[in-house]
């Protein structure tokens, strides 16, 4: 039984008390477990990230993690963690600790008395605060709304005009020739990369930054095909915007993502209750400091989209840091897609326990052919990577080329359909065949993910 | 199907369009128009009332859409791997397989403790996982049902597989990997080894046959010379190269056998080196004996006793002294000569007793001479019940870390009794040591140190894991759970890994003999 007054002499001021009681007030646990035990609590809940934060607490000494990025020890989170024990035991099912409340184990120390703050509030007042009216104030509207709306009118317009602006470039970068600006690619992008954060076309100007490195990655003969590919993309994209400026994918796409607790305040976002398989985490760092850390789930139920994204950016300096999943784990959860007529990215809702080995899900069956397979979405053509559940195939080197530098190609067991890997994989997934391969396509190249083999999952991705 | 991909830009564009206009494209477009071309399926998904500039876009994005859907099958030729052959034992069962992982990635820098990990699985009747772990191309110390899958790494990632040695095969190996199957067979099979290598010996060059003998010496030592490895290291004092002369020289000699040394010589050299000392009995009614050194009055006659002790055998000296070997080391006085120590010490790891090497580890555990590295080497020329009472010996001292106490063990002796070995000085020390560490911080007690002794504790629970046998490792667990680690502490995974292939090993047995 956890001790209210306790829990009121750890925290480190009145405000991360009043923030814990706001957090225990609007539930929003995706995952709260304990140890058989009973001596270790842990949960996850969603915080401004798609991953949600995760923290643990050793209800021996009181002793916390928290995954989130707050200084305060300990923080808000973990507080409302104890909240919840303290309140509702019985909401904290038993399970198994995940590898990260272990990792934490090994560093932490025990025994020592829990370190305890001054008390912020004497005699109770932590329950005072519980029982008082849970509503919250609304936050004064900065702007009225006849001055939001022209606002909004005016950067509405910048946008378009960032947006002509860059069909512009695009149109000259034809007629210059592709060929020198493969060769300029990195000052032409930088170009109008800036126009478009001066307009608030933030994550296309990200997008644009990004394709002198993803040119040079390739063999100099590829790198026209790639250039057409994205340039093409990216004029689908605009013309998406134009015809549906309110498509919040295509706005996604263009400006911002929407903020995962606005999806998760959607009624009308498409939500699904599964059994999930995380694919693998993919990091990748971005010029403006930051990284984008990906968490593929794929669907195990049958029901509803084959993928999920979630979908995190963080400072590169932090990316190692950022809560993630184990590859190759399954849980049952709930998870609400972002709106979009080719749903991918989400946030997680709810999360249940994770499967013990014997419950553990085979992948869907997939009877679609490779070339549909890797086609991109309908409904989202200028989508960069397409994940892919690729059938039966196997991975060999080219023969043109000897030794660890042979390029490494997944083909098809029919032999029909074959693609290039990005990078190589390990000497495990040559020597078995894969029965089945997660794997996202760029057109170009298949970053692979993970494998099913004779002998069970292989993760394809380095590290994981 | 909302994600019901586009198909139509193939249709549109065949992919000599494709390459036409990527063609146009690269110079630049410019020079002249698109619509300058025959009338093509596409032009009407452009429409008719399009710029040229609207044009060029939607084109682009049309043949961009073709590009990705335009999945190669013109694969280059490729070259695929024969299948990963699958091993004699079954792999470890997914209940263990966890904690195998875990492991691996914990120590994933130190070979030496995967490897123990390997022959722990091996003796309960288990291989790794190849999808958790695989082994180098060159790895050779490992148990010899994985020499399949080194072969087919080594073939998988192009490297030249380390072959099978034989006398048919000795001359058709390249040199390097020749050094590789040498030191393999001489492992696994060090009279094969020797045999072999007496027969090819002459036929490698100069240099090949120093690599030889480095080799030999690298893996053979310190253990004894065999008959035949002294009379093929005799025979090389007429070898054409000096190195190589120089080299079985250095062998023969850390074997106390002075090539061609005159008997009568080295008879002479013992009893010169045994009247530096003396060796009666403690007292009266103590009739043990007590060696000691005789005062040496200039730092000349000690460098000469320390030059006799570097040539004379144990046996000898001990002979010489009138006592057994195992009474010499018994009555050594330790400490008092830290030269004349290592010199005796040296004696008897070069001495073909497994009685001695057993005397000199618990002197030198009384003595408090903890260097692991020695007692290890001791430690390996004791028959394996004979381990076992070394480990529990080590176990009596506090000084001494789990790791070490696992290797001098070498997986053949585990301890039953946990009431008995809890009560160990080594085992309540490191309890404490455990206690500690759970009691600091990283930032109170210095980071770096902290990090090492937090390593350290580390190997000393992955250690404990294998020196406890399968049945108490259940109550081992209980006991550090006592101490004050958590159940879900990846510090007790080896002994979980203990207890799910016990567990498996258990319910394969049962359904064994419910089968027969």
């Amino acid at each position: 039984m956890i001790d209210l007054a306790a829990i009121e002499a750890l925290a480190s001021d009145q405000k991360a008390l009043r923030a814990a009681v706001t957090l225990y007030r609007e539930r929003g646990w995706s995952i709260l477990r304990r140890s058989a035990d009973a001596d270790l609590i842990w949960g996850e809940r969603q915080g401004s990230g798609a991953a949600p934060y995760q923290m643990a607490v050793d209800l021996r000494d009181l002793a916390s993690r928290c995954s989130c990025p707050s200084r305060k020890l300990p923080c808000k989170h973990v507080l409302a963690l104890l909240l919840q024990a303290a309140e509702h035991p019985e909401d904290f099912g038993e399970g198994e600790p995940p590898d990260w409340v272990r990792t934490w184990l090994t560093k932490r120390r025990v025994g020592a008395p829990p370190r305890t703050n001054e008390p912020v509030q004497a005699g109770g007042a932590l329950r005072s605060l519980l029982q008082a009216d849970a509503t919250i104030e609304p936050s004064k509207a900065r702007v009225k709304p006849e001055q939001g709306s022209r606002r909004a009118a005016i950067k509405a317009n910048a946008l378009a005009e960032g947006l002509d602006a860059l069909e512009d470039w695009i149109a000259d970068q034809l007629k210059l020739g592709l060929e020198s600006f493969i060769t300029e690619a990195e000052k032409r992008c930088a170009g109008i990369a800036s126009r478009l954060v001066d307009v608030k076309a933030v994550s296309l100007a990200a997008r644009i930054e990004e394709l002198p490195s993803q040119l040079v990655r390739l063999p100099r003969e590829e790198r026209v095909k790639a250039a057409v590919t994205e340039l093409g993309g990216l004029v689908l994209l605009i013309r998406q915007f134009r015809v549906a400026p309110n498509d919040p994918a295509a706005t996604r796409e263009i400006a911002k993502a929407e903020a995962p607790a606005t999806v998760l305040a959607d009624p009308n976002a498409l939500r699904v209750a599964a059994q999930w398989e995380v694919l693998g985490v993919l990091q990748t760092p971005r010029k403006d400091g930051y990284a984008s850390v990906g968490t593929w789930l794929l669907n195990l139920g049958g029901q509803g989209p084959t993928f999920a994204l979630l979908l995190d950016e963080v400072p590169a300096s932090r990316a190692r840091n950022v809560a993630i999943m184990t590859a190759g784990e399954q849980f049952e959860a709930e998870i609400a897609f972002y709106p979009d007529a080719a749903p991918l990215r989400a946030v997680i809702v709810s999360r249940g326990a994770g499967v013990p080995p014997e419950a553990l899900q085979p992948w869907p069956e997939t009877d679609v052919p490779t070339d549909r397979a890797m086609a991109p979405p309908a409904a989202a053509p200028w989508r960069r990577e397409t994940p892919v559940l690729l059938k039966d195939g196997r991975l060999g080197r080219s023969k043109r080329q000897s030794g660890p530098d042979a390029s490494v190609w997944w083909r098809d067991a029919s032999g029909q359909a074959a693609a290039e890997i990005d990078g190589t994989a390990p000497p495990i997934a040559f020597g078995l065949p894969l029965l089945a391969t997660a794997a996202l396509w760029d057109g170009h190249r298949l970053k692979l993910m993970a494998a099913h083999t004779p002998l069970g999952r292989v993760s394809l991705i380095e590290d994981q | 199907m909302p994600d019901e991909p586009v198909l139509e830009p193939t249709r549109l564009l065949s992919r000599e369009s494709i390459d036409g206009l990527s063609q146009r494209w690269t110079i630049g477009a410019s020079s002249g128009s698109t619509f300058s071309t025959p009338a093509s399926p596409w032009r009407e998904w452009l429409g008719e009332t399009v710029s040229n500039a609207d044009a060029e876009l939607r084109l682009v994005a049309l043949a961009g859409q073709a590009e990705r859907i335009a999945v190669r099958t013109a694969a280059p030729d490729l070259i695929f791997t024969a299948d990963l052959p699958p091993l004699a034992a079954p792999p470890l069962p997914d209940t263990g397989r966890p904690y195998f992982q875990r492991l691996l990635r914990r120590f994933r820098l130190d070979q030496n403790l995967v490897i123990q990990l390997l022959w722990r699985l091996e003796t309960e009747g288990f291989a790794a996982n190849p999808l958790d772990w695989l082994p180098s191309p060159d790895a050779d110390d490992l148990p010899e049902m994985y020499d399949l899958w080194i072969d087919w790494i080594a073939h998988a990632t192009g490297v030249d597989a380390v072959p099978t040695l034989s006398a048919s095969v000795w001359s058709s190996v390249a040199p390097p990997l020749l050094l590789k199957a040498f030191a393999r067979l001489l492992r696994r099979d060090r009279a094969a080894a020797i045999a072999l290598l007496q027969e090819h010996f002459a036929d490698e060059p100069a240099q090949q046959r120093a690599r030889l003998l480095e080799t030999l010496g690298s893996i053979a030592a310190p253990g004894p010379l065999s008959s035949a490895e002294t009379d093929f290291l005799t025979g090389l004092s007429k070898d054409r190269s000096e190195k190589v002369r120089d080299h079985a020289e250095r062998l023969l000699q850390r074997r106390r056998c002075s090539n061609g040394a005159d008997p009568r010589d080295s008879a002479a050299d013992a009893q010169e080196l045994a009247d530096c000392f003396i060796a009666r009995p403690r007292g009266w009614l103590d009739k043990r004996i007590r060696v000691t050194r005789r005062a040496e009055p200039t730092s000349e006659a000690k460098r000469r006793r320390l030059e006799l002790a570097r040539r004379v055998s144990l046996e000898d000296f001990a002979q010489a002294l009138g006592i057994e070997p195992v009474t010499l080391i018994d009555g050594w006085q330790f400490e008092f000569d830290g030269a004349g120590d290592k010199a005796l010490i040296d004696q008897v790891l070069q001495s073909t007793e497994p009685e001695a090497c057993i005397a000199l580890f618990r002197r030198l555990l009384e003595a408090m001479r903890l260097d692991p590295a020695v007692l290890v080497q001791l430690a390996q020329n004791a028959a394996p019940a004979q381990r076992g009472e070394l480990m529990r010996d080590a176990l009596e001292n506090s000084q001494i870390t789990l790791r070490s106490v696992a290797e001098i063990s070498g997986g053949s002796a585990r301890f039953t009794d946990v009431e008995a070995s809890w009560s160990t000085p080594a085992l309540r020390a490191f309890c404490e040591r455990i206690a500690a560490s759970l009691g600091h911080s990283h930032s109170e007690s210095g980071g770096g140190a902290f990090d090492a002794q937090r390593g350290a504790l580390d190997y000393d629970c992955f250690a404990l894991g294998l020196i406890v046998a399968p049945e108490v490792a259940d109550a081992t667990i209980d006991r550090l759970r006592d101490v004050g680690l958590h159940a879900a502490d990846p510090r007790l995974d080896m002994l979980r890994l203990t207890v799910a292939l016990t567990a498996q090993r258990d319910t394969s047995d049962h359904r064994d003999k419910d089968l027969s």
